[in-house]
């Protein structure tokens, strides 16, 4: 008969760190030898352990804490942020289902096909969107030219047929060659920032354009940056993410806890909490190494 | 007294992460909760003894997570009736004098807030016994504070 449900779990801790007296570590000692229980519980924390020094590095976490204390208090409690990112969920579902159920008008009037199709969502007012809300859109071009970061700045006089747009969602499927024009809507935060990060882990900074660059963000409706971008053949993935703030972001901070903590798609970047995340997941073929 | 962050939260990070996450649910609340708990470490250094500080940083880091959800339970569209939500919110009915910083008064040393040892009975399990020695009141003086709590907690098992 296990015994381990009268151990309080902090007592484990301490019996891990040491920090027990001498009696008490003696008694769990001789519970881990003959308490399957105890031995359960005290090895699921050792393997815990492992876990969350790799998925939080000390190295990343030491620094965000230090930047945190040096910033003195929080100016926002985060119990502000839950119905808000909440809500986001909700504000996005409803664009996307708009945005399919248009599907077969995609192609027709509503939705013509042209280059300037990739620089404002038209089949989605963004004056009807849910206001309050920050928006990471991405739509696939799905023909004509395409290439890695291509410059897609206007030039629908010279070929206003060549292209068409498809407004991807959260778990969509895309391939190496699709070329992705992004689109943020601020709606009323002031700053962020737009990055991506692929199977392989490399992270890609699409705004702003240079890591020492403004995060200033454009208010009113959908903005499109003015790059498009090509994906490769990374394979499992390509995650993008939306960081707003109501401060200048710290695009260098996040891109490299991006780049040591981004590799799995399913964990979301862990940043102080006056950073709210948006993220779009695309999947790729392909098997993760 | 400089602090090596890195090899503090080295050595206590997974155990008050996990202490966030029992009580948050979700990981991003937990990890921030967790950066919170150690940058109130660093802010109240000079009261660390030097002393192991597993246990103070499990009630930090259980006070920082209960303000949270005393947060959230202040917008409408949180206000589910949890037994955990209920304890965070004790606070607010407590007296005047109680209400300052709890994390200033675990510092200090203050007597515990009675929303903490409801947590450690009703949520966590421990006995009577284990909840004084752990915040260092006697077995009476636990009992004591509880009893008022049942009519506040009321129509919520086990309490």
């Amino acid at each position: 008969m296990t015994m381990d449900r009268r151990i309080p779990d902090l007592r484990l801790e301490q019996y891990l760190l040491g920090e027990l007296p001498p009696d008490q570590a003696d008694e769990i000692a001789a519970l881990e030898q003959s308490d399957p229980g105890v031995r359960a519980r005290l090895e699921a924390l050792r393997t815990s352990n492992e876990s969350i020094l790799r998925d939080y590095p000390p190295r990343v976490i030491a620094a965000q804490v230090s930047r945190r204390e040096a910033e003195g208090p929080r100016r926002r409690p985060i119990g502000w942020m839950l119905p808000i990112a909440a809500t986001a969920v909700v504000a996005a579902s409803i664009i996307v289902w708009v945005a399919r159920d248009v599907g077969p008008e995609r192609q027709g009037p509503g939705y013509r096909s042209g280059p300037q199709e990739t620089h404002g969502p038209k089949m989605v007012d963004p004056g009807t969107r849910l206001k309050g809300e920050s928006l990471l859109l991405l739509h696939r071009v799905t023909a004509g030219d395409g290439g890695h970061e291509a410059d897609s700045t206007p030039d629908s006089e010279d070929n206003p047929r060549a292209l068409g747009v498809e407004l991807l969602s959260d778990g969509d499927s895309a391939s190496a060659g699709d070329v992705l024009q992004l689109e943020y809507v601020a709606a009323g935060a002031p700053y962020g920032m737009i990055l991506s990060i692929d199977g392989r882990g490399t992270v890609t900074l699409h705004y702003p354009p240079a890591e020492g660059g403004d995060t200033t963000l454009a208010p009113g409706g959908a903005v499109p940056l003015p790059r498009s971008y090509e994906l490769d053949d990374a394979p499992g993935f390509e995650r993008f993410i939306l960081v707003t703030s109501q401060a200048p972001v710290p695009v260098a901070e996040i891109l490299e806890i991006a780049r040591i903590l981004g590799a799995d798609p399913a964990r979301p970047l862990p940043l102080r909490a006056t950073l709210v995340q948006k993220s779009v997941l695309l999947r790729k073929p392909g098997e993760i190494r | 007294m400089p602090v090596d962050v890195e090899e503090y939260y080295r050595r206590y990070g997974p155990m008050v992460l996990r202490r966030c996450r029992s009580l948050l649910k979700r990981e991003e609340l937990a990890v921030d909760a967790m950066q919170d708990t150690f940058v109130q470490v660093l802010r109240h250094l000079e009261q660390l003894e030097g002393t192991a500080p597993s246990s103070l940083l499990y009630r930090i880091a259980t006070n920082v997570c209960l303000n949270r959800i005393r947060t959230q339970r202040r917008h409408p569209e949180d206000a589910d009736d949890d037994l955990l939500g209920r304890i965070a919110a004790l606070d607010e009915s407590e007296p005047r004098v109680l209400a300052r910083n709890l994390i200033d008064r675990l510092f200090a040393r203050d007597p515990v807030s009675t929303r903490e040892i409801a947590l450690l009975h009703l949520v966590d399990g421990l006995t009577l016994e284990e909840v004084a020695g752990e915040v260092g009141l006697s077995v009476s003086g636990v009992r004591k504070r509880l009893r008022p709590l049942k009519d506040r907690l009321a129509g919520l098992a086990g309490v």
